[in-house]
């Protein structure tokens, strides 16, 4: 096979360390060479964090990746010259032209686990769909933290099998009920009902 | 052990723990700390292996000095900052003849400049960082599986020449994870060659020129000289068996590359049209190699993350000149590369044209 190059963006704090991880080790009891490489700013919390990640059933020469597969994008801080042939991104991060799903993962990981959090590892799930990653739960547990072990594999199992229909249902669904509570939050506020709409339309979209 | 997933910087731990380290003393620093820290774990689990997280570099340097003296592989690990502040200790290891290891894993400079971002700007501090004249043994990993390995041969070059020995790595490099068996490395490990302290008979460890009884030598010429001749001679011939590069891609090319550590990696595209010699031991520099095989080239290009450190070195071995593709503020990219040998007119043309990933 050709090399496979995927890049996880985000911001320090959000996960992309773990989730990079997490992608590698699982990649690489399936057999695969892997490269894995961190790139990130010296602010811990809200800088720069990208994961390059790279696998192929041949060994890997350049481990730095510039044009991506696929692009997990939970924050847009990464290299302005990085490329992709599709993106995974939660709601208001895909760029124009860009061929990119929208997923609130974020909100999924609130609704469903209890924690925004869970929702990065709702995006590994995803990304472990996208990639073509076999689930395995027994190398997953080996390869995630102790700390919420079960949590995290529940997630990861949710995003693994969101189908394109879902997807499609979950977006309007939650971009929705995030427009309906802005409006009635403004509204309540005493602001002008057609203001209360466009702000609610912002804040949607933010 | 079977096939794993493991960090460069993780990697000199175990390169060193295999080698017989059993002291570490480091002061944190990006992109180093990972060092740091996986010494302190080992530490924890292993009180053979001792661990000092000293007040700063100078004191971190010192440390594995008295350690070495004491009895003890040692090392420590720090990035360029920090390997600057160690230029005194280093110095005083030279003069002693002190096996012992400093790891620098190489951000952007000057001071602290970018912390996290590669650089491959301390190629000449590792050979003049310090004051006088001494002969530095340094060498360059580029994968994982290799930062283990030239760890080892760093300890065991270390023991072989009773010399401080400084092992080069990068941001990049000591925070790329790959898939390694570390069991399908096989180097011998050197064995001890300093005794350790009470041993029976008294040594002095001054960094003053004395005699070998230990009375000053500090206004004799010729004690000098005998002394810097006799070090000098001895490393450098423990440094030939140590003598360690790549030579490879397309060797019927017009144009050799030259490239280490992460840039070597990064460069891999260029190799149907370019031929590759990829220096791991930075110094004493391969003179020799670089004059049998360079010759064979119109052009030579060092490709490299300083603005033309090595490529100076290599033009005054050579006697001619070289381009210079410099990757500068932490860019260390096939874009960076392309641009580079496109500002030079050297970028082949498809290369001009493909998509890189």
């Amino acid at each position: 096979m050709t090399e496979r190059a995927i890049v996880i963006d985000g911001v320090g704090g959000q996960g992309v360390r773990v989730i990079g991880n997490t992608m590698a080790t699982l990649l690489g009891a399936m057999g695969y060479e892997v490269t894995l490489l961190y790139d990130y700013d010296s602010s811990v919390r809200g800088g720069m964090s990208e994961a390059f990640l790279k696998y192929s059933d041949q060994p890997i020469a350049n481990p730095v990746v510039e044009h991506a597969d696929v692009t997990l994008r939970l924050a847009d801080r990464g290299p302005n010259h990085l490329e992709s042939d599709y993106v995974v991104c939660d709601i208001g991060l895909a760029k124009p032209g860009e061929r990119a799903e929208e997923i609130p993962f974020l909100e999924l990981g609130v609704k469903h686990f209890g924690r925004d959090l869970f929702g990065n590892m709702i995006a590994l799930g995803r990304l472990l769909r996208l990639a073509n990653v076999s689930f395995d739960e027994a190398a997953l547990a080996a390869a995630l933290p102790a700390k919420y072990r079960v949590e995290n594999i529940a997630a990861v199992r949710y995003g693994y099998e969101l189908t394109p229909d879902q997807i499609r249902q979950i977006v309007p669904e939650e971009a929705a009920g995030r427009f309906a509570s802005r409006y009635a939050e403004a509204v309540l506020a005493g602001t002008d009902p057609n203001a209360a709409i466009e702000r609610a339309g912002q804040h949607a979209a933010a | 052990m079977a096939k794993r997933l493991l960090q460069g910087n993780e990697a000199v731990l175990l390169g060193a723990v295999k080698a017989g380290a059993t002291y570490f003393a480091g002061y944190p620093i990006s992109p180093s700390s990972e060092i740091l820290m996986a010494a302190s774990v080992y530490a924890a689990k292993h009180p053979e292996f001792r661990f000092l997280q000293a007040e700063d570099e100078i004191a971190s340097a010192n440390a594995i000095i008295g350690a070495s003296l004491a009895g003890a592989k040692s090392f420590t690990a720090t990035s360029g900052p920090g390997f600057s502040l160690m230029q005194e200790a280093i110095g005083y290891a030279h003069k002693l003849g002190v096996p012992t290891v400093f790891v620098d894993v190489q951000r952007v400079g000057p001071a602290t400049g970018m912390p996290t971002m590669p650089g491959q700007g301390d190629i000449l501090q590792t050979r003049y960082g310090s004051s006088g004249d001494y002969t530095s043994i340094v060498f360059y990993p580029s994968s994982v599986a290799e930062c283990y390995e030239y760890t080892i041969q760093a300890f065991n070059c270390a023991e072989e020449s009773q010399s401080p020995v400084v092992l080069l790595s990068d941001a990049f490099l000591g925070h790329l994870n790959e898939i390694v068996d570390l069991d399908t490395i096989d180097v011998p490990i050197v064995p001890r060659t300093l005794e350790p302290l009470a041993s029976g008979h008294t040594r002095l460890f001054s960094g003053v020129a004395t005699y070998p009884d230990g009375e000053p030598a500090t206004a004799d010429a010729d004690e000098f000289i005998r002394q810097y001749e006799e070090a000098k001679e001895r490393r450098l011939e423990v440094a030939e068996r140590y003598a360690f590069y790549e030579y490879g891609w397309n060797k019927d090319a017009e144009t050799l590359v030259i490239a280490f550590g992460i840039t070597r990696r990064i460069a891999q595209p260029l190799a149907p049209h370019f031929a590759l010699f990829r220096p791991i031991r930075i110094w004493p520099v391969l003179q020799d190699q670089l004059r049998e095989i360079a010759p064979r080239y119109k052009r030579l290009i060092v490709i490299e993350g300083s603005d033309g450190q090595y490529a100076s070195v290599v033009e005054r071995v050579l006697y001619r000149d070289v381009h210079r593709v410099p990757l500068l503020g932490g860019r260390m990219s096939l874009e960076a590369v392309r641009e580079g040998l496109d500002r030079i007119g050297l970028l082949p043309r498809d290369l001009a044209e493909a998509t890189v990933s």
